[in-house]
């Protein structure tokens, strides 16, 4: 498992659930995107640009449950 | 050696399509998003059965669709069905088998209707349909979603007479008359009862009818809905009620070859092994149709044109020597712990990709892998339940009575009848009556 953080989100990508369906690529593309082993991956800069809402969109449709999204601690 | 991509091929209704069998270049398609599904516009006669649900939608609008269901298949919701859902209802259906033997009979059935009565019990509860209770009612139900199932995988039956349209859309007119209807009206008073503050949000049912009702996109549009059910109903049942004799044949090839697994049948490692070997030996379709949208170099070399029809033949990728080693053909319950990670131990059985079939958690649980370390790795699915439930009953192939395979009128790897004997039905029974 992997922990990135970030503000203003705080957002972790399981290594060992991800199956790389690539739903979090289709649903926020500009932030989320398959590594060579088809891992989800997450940039951070572009993360900060996008509402939370909106990121948590890839967290709730990840069939696997891998990416967890939180608002940064202070 | 394997043929890879040929051209030329055809299924029922869709012709010049392209025949793709490795591993690595199905799983290439399915993750990538220059393939859009073909079915819903290929075959023409199995549109009414498809067009507009999430199986068939492509982008933004199957990223909406997998977002409604999406509350369904939580590990919360897992542990639900685990507990509430699949258990009690595999009780309650080898229970009507125990109460069906006479005195001092050995009980036995016929493991193919008892696998879709099992499973149609459960994807009710999973739909919202209340009135799926009794004998009579679930083999109403089963032949509804039976005959829908003929108009959606009309692409698989080799000779159409045996597909009536006309027979699918009675039978989606069925199921909206007799199973739909009321389990609508009552969840729309209860959603109505929610929005005007009457009742909390926890107090509603959390099934597909449900969450359509409360999704503003979608609620007004209950055609699309009943095409959409239709669809679940037969991905969901016809998946593990179509593994279940497999399962069943091959663990007792095992452990008549390896007496010492013979007390691991009810082991949830043993059967994770089982299932996945069966789920790979005997993939649940017999193709996923993709249209290419961009020209595209496979892994192997070879290329697809933008335009393309592609059948991706999952049996073939899912025996592939290179992923699976040169005993690929054979059934071997442990080849689950030496499968890098990157392989799903039930190969492409439940696709690749954002496709990726929905409820695959809610069949097999969480990560079976043995050393994962996911937090639902103890999480086990509808299949295990099922699974593990008939082996308490004792079940084994029939002594005297052979199974029979479907003759031939389609692509599907199923059997039409597969006898059994319950061995210890008497001991499962006693016990499942004195815990009510």
């Amino acid at each position: 498992m992997g922990e990135v953080r970030h503000r203003p989100v705080a957002i972790t990508i399981d290594h060992v659930a991800c199956e790389g369906t690539g739903l979090c690529v289709s649903a926020v593309p500009s932030v989320f995107s398959l590594n060579d082993d088809n891992l989800a991956q997450v940039d951070l800069d572009q993360a900060a640009e996008v509402p939370l809402d909106e990121l948590r969109e890839a967290e709730f449709i990840c069939p696997t449950m891998a990416i967890t999204i939180q608002p940064a601690e202070s | 050696m394997l043929e890879l991509v040929s051209r030329g091929e055809a299924f029922g209704g869709i012709d010049d399509v392209t025949f793709v069998r490795g591993h690595a270049d199905i799983d290439h398609v399915l993750r990538s998003q220059t393939f859009v599904p073909l079915k819903g516009d290929e075959p023409v006669a199995g549109r009414p059965f498809i067009t507009g649900t999430m199986a068939a939608a492509a982008g933004s609008e199957h990223i909406a669709k997998r977002r409604l269901f999406a509350p369904l298949f939580t590990s919360e919701m897992l542990h639900y069905f685990q507990d509430h859902g699949s258990r009690p209802v595999i009780t309650e259906t080898l229970l009507e088998v125990a109460d069906r033997t006479a005195d001092g009979d050995t009980p036995e059935g016929d493991l193919v209707p008892i696998g879709i009565v099992l499973v149609h019990r459960i994807a009710a509860q999973i739909v919202g349909f209340d009135g799926v209770v009794g004998e009579d009612a679930v083999a109403r139900f089963n032949s509804v979603v039976d005959r829908i199932g003929k108009g959606l995988t009309v692409e698989f039956f080799h000779d159409p007479e045996h597909v009536i349209p006309a027979e699918a859309r009675a039978a989606q007119d069925q199921l909206r008359e007799e199973f739909f209807a009321a389990s609508l009206a009552r969840r729309q008073d209860l959603v109505a009862a929610y929005r005007a503050g009457r009742i909390e949000k926890a107090e509603l049912p959390r099934d597909i009818i449900t969450f359509w009702l409360l999704d503003d996109r979608y609620n007004d549009d209950l055609d699309a809905l009943v095409v959409e059910i239709g669809v679940f109903l037969n991905a969901s049942t016809r998946t593990t009620g179509r593994s279940i004799p497999h399962i069943v044949h091959h663990i007792a090839q095992w452990v008549a070859e390896h007496p010492e697994d013979r007390d691991k049948t009810t082991s949830s490692d043993f059967l994770r092994g089982a299932i996945s070997e069966s789920l790979r030996l005997h993939a649940v379709l017999p193709a996923i149709t993709r249209r290419a949208t961009e020209r595209t170099v496979l892994p192997s070399g070879n290329v697809l044109e933008a335009g393309e029809k592609v059948a991706l033949i999952l049996q073939a990728a899912n025996l592939d020597t290179e992923i699976y080693g040169e005993d690929a053909h054979e059934f071997n319950p442990y080849r689950i712990d030496t499968l890098p990670k990157k392989i799903a131990p039930w190969a492409l059985s439940f696709g690749a990709g954002a496709h990726t079939c929905i409820g695959r958690r809610l069949v097999t649980g969480g990560d079976w892998r043995r050393e994962s370390t996911a937090s639902d790795k103890d999480l086990d699915g509808s299949i295990v339940a099922i699974m593990r439930a008939l082996y308490e009953a004792g079940v084994r192939p029939h002594p005297d009575k052979p199974p029979r395979f479907y003759d031939g009128f389609t692509d599907y790897d199923e059997y039409a009848s597969y006898p059994v004997v319950f061995e210890t039905l008497g001991a499962f029974a006693d016990a499942a009556r004195a815990s009510v």
